[in-house]
Parts: C-alpha cells; structure tokens; sequence
C-alpha cells in the first residue's frame, strides 16, 4: 500500500513556534480565533469558548393537541402503523428516546416537533444516527421504549 | 516537537487546540456553521486534553495529555446503513496509523485486534476508541468520526480492560505523528471503500477480529446476549450463534470474550 502522505516534505508543516505564535496573538489581540493558510494546509488557532447547545424545542400542550394523544391503548397500533406520520426506522439498530441515560426524552407523545428536529437516536455499528422528524406536528405515539433493538423500516414514532 | 503539527492529506483542514470539551462537539459546532459548497471539508479536529471527553452512551472518555484526541468532520453523502460501515474503516485506520507509528507494532501485527464493531485492542485490552455520530447541518449531512488513541495513559476500573502504548512497553509517539499517519490511513481506506464498497473492508476487519468463532456475550440496554461470534454480516453487523444455532443479528452492543 502506497504511503502518500510521506511524500509531502516536512516543509509542508508548520512548526509548533508559529502555533506558539499565533497563541500568543490571540492572547494580545483578544480575538477568539486566527486562522492562516500556508502552502495548502490551513490552520485555526482558536480559544476554548463555551458552546452554545441548542435547546429542545419543548412547547407547552393546548387541549387541542391532548385530545389527539391516543387514549384507547393497543387496539388503535395496527392503524397507527399505516400512518401517513409514520417515521420508520432507516437502518437495522438499537432505538435511544434520549441524548444519553438518565437525561429527559428528546419529546414525548403530545409534543409539537418541528421538521428536521431530533425524535430519537438509532445506534448501529458505533454510529449514532438520528432520527428527524419529516414534518412539523404533534407526537402522536411513540412506538417503541428506550432501548429496543429495531428492524430496517420498523415504524418508531408517529406524528400527526 | 511535542506540539508539532501533523501533515495532512491534500484538501483536508486542521483546526487545532491545546484545550477543547470535545473534539466531536467542536465538529457539530463547525458543522453548524459550515455553508453549502464553500469546499471546506473534510476537518480534522485535534486536541492536546479534552475537558469533557465522551464516548458511548454519555460516557466519559479519559483525555489526559499525551495521548491522541481527534475527530474528522466530513460530508455524509450515504444512507446511515452505508455509512456506518465508516466505523469498520475507521477501525482498519487506527491500526495501520498504530503499526506505522510504532515499530514494534509493525514487526507484531498480530498484537492488534479489534473488537466489534471498532474498539482497537492492543495485547486483548482497548487502546484506541471510535464514535461516530451524523448530523444536520443547514447546508448538509454531516458524520463525525470521533477517534481517541490511549498513547502514554489509560483509564483504569473500565469495563472492558485498558491499555496505551507506552504501559505496553512499546516507545510512544508523539499524537501530532500519530494523527499524520492516522489521516492518511483513513484516507487511503475510505477512498478504497468509496471504490470498491464494504466488501474488501469487510475482509480485512475480519483478519483482525478478536473473538472470531468463540465465545462472546453481547450488553444490550436490557439484555445481556451469549453465543458464539460466527461471521460479520454483509452490513456490518455482528451474527451470534445461540445454543439452539439460530444467529441473532445484532447492530448494536458492548461485546466481551470468553464467556
């Protein structure tokens, strides 16, 4: 096997003086971060900054909304499955309702979702994918618990 | 030379820190930022220490200076069963950047396993962890491969038994010149994937498995599986045999040896 990135010259790297360097300016200048370019490869010299996660959207039921929550048990699945608002699962995977054990559910059945805004998350081989909501609406039913192994199109959730 | 810098594959971007929380969350930070067509990926992520390093599930990743903590940001143009056989390239990645990086390695290859899906075991214990998450961006889909190689320490009290390099008895390098060689590994084994699919990645994982054709019990969220670790499925997973010789296909779980 080829081993190309050994044909690339030391001089293709910048040594670590410039990045002292360039450290040093950011603490002078106060900026958060500098970033040059220097025969193709670029680098960004920043300062640790606090991230800004995005919050869940969590948004308050009208009694409107409570009275589409399905309240007639296991009877009413078989049609829920055939749902327009179906998500289904893409990949054969392990189902997470939450970023991670112990933390709330990304939404719970009653909650307005927007489109594209996390559901779950489907693990497979060490990936962890997740599910975004294909229209805005109301969660209608969680179809399966935290945790469970799920097939390839397996529905998981259903929007309304 | 300790901070020096690595050499990159051709179009790939550094962005480089002595202190991050996370290299994968600086990814989906960059990510979010990233516009349509501004030709800037992939990102190579790369800390000295992480202050919030995680792996699986929440867990904490032990990030103490010395040892290697990157993650590559790049496009996700593939449906998530396609692309989570990056996992296995990942893998295949970490230890040929581990047998270029250190001697010994290259003269004992048979010291360096991996265990399903992508944990990279050096002497039978974990050295090297990989986590891959895909997102959103508002321009695209995105994967980051978060890698962490345990060069000088590891944590002890895990689950699964640790090691690094150095505790090996083996001469470390510095995590600049491992990220070089662990670059360009991943570079040449996703463009082969790109090329010729899963198929040749799917082969060489297997000459490497540990626990191939033994005993493994399998962690699940609420259920803990054993059997015996038949074959890699066509996708990636894991087929575990039972008693009754039904195979349980599984996408998901924590495997260990010799139950």
């Amino acid at each position: 096997m080829k081993n190309d990135h050994k044909k690339n010259t030391k001089s293709d790297a910048f040594d670590h003086d410039v990045i002292r360097d360039l450290a040093g300016l950011l603490e002078e200048t106060n900026l958060t971060e500098i970033e040059i370019e220097h025969e193709g490869l670029r680098v960004r010299v920043a300062r640790h900054l606090s991230p800004a996660a995005p919050l869940p959207v969590v948004t308050a039921l009208t009694p409107e909304q409570l009275a589409l929550s399905p309240g007639h048990g296991s009877e009413a699945e078989p049609e829920l499955v055939q749902h327009a608002g179906t998500i289904t699962s893409p990949m054969v995977g392990t189902a997470y309702l939450a970023p991670k054990p112990g933390d709330p559910p990304f939404v719970k059945e009653g909650d307005r979702v927007t489109e594209g805004q996390t559901l779950m998350i489907i693990e497979a081989m060490k990936t962890m994918n997740p599910i975004p909501a294909t229209r805005a609406g109301v969660v209608l039913k969680v179809l399966v618990p935290d945790g469970q192994p799920v097939e390839y199109g397996e529905p998981l959730l259903i929007i309304e | 030379m300790k901070d020096a810098l690595p050499i990159l594959p051709k179009g790939s971007r550094l962005v480089f820190f002595d202190e991050i929380d996370s290299t994968s969350e600086e990814a989906r930070r960059i990510g979010q930022k990233l516009k349509a067509g501004d030709g800037a990926l992939p990102i190579w992520i790369w800390a000295l220490r992480q202050s919030k390093g995680r792996g699986r599930r929440g867990r904490t990743w032990v990030s103490e200076t010395g040892n290697l903590f990157c993650t590559l940001l790049r496009a996700c143009d593939t449906p998530p069963l396609v692309s989570a056989q990056l996992s296995f390239v990942a893998a295949l990645a970490v230890i040929e950047a581990l047998q270029e990086s250190v001697p010994e390695l290259a003269a004992q290859p048979e010291r360096l396993e991996v265990k399903w899906p992508n944990d990279v075991l050096l002497d039978r214990r974990k050295v090297s962890g990989i986590l891959l998450e895909s997102f959103s961006s508002p321009s695209m889909p995105l994967l980051a491969i978060g890698i962490g190689i345990n060069l000088i320490s590891h944590p002890s009290c895990t689950l699964f038994p640790a090691t690094d390099i150095k505790t090996a008895g083996l001469r470390e390098p510095e995590p600049g010149s491992c990220l070089s060689a662990l670059a360009a590994s991943v570079e040449r084994w996703s463009q082969r994937w790109r090329q010729e699919g899963f198929a040749p990645i799917r082969r060489a994982w297997l000459v490497r498995a540990a626990g191939l054709h033994g005993r493994l019990s399998v962690a699940l969220p609420h259920e803990t599986l054993e059997g015996t670790f038949a074959d890699l499925s066509e996708n990636g997973e894991l087929l575990l045999e039972g008693e009754d010789g039904q195979q349980r296909v599984i996408a998901a779980g924590e495997v260990f040896f010799g139950v």
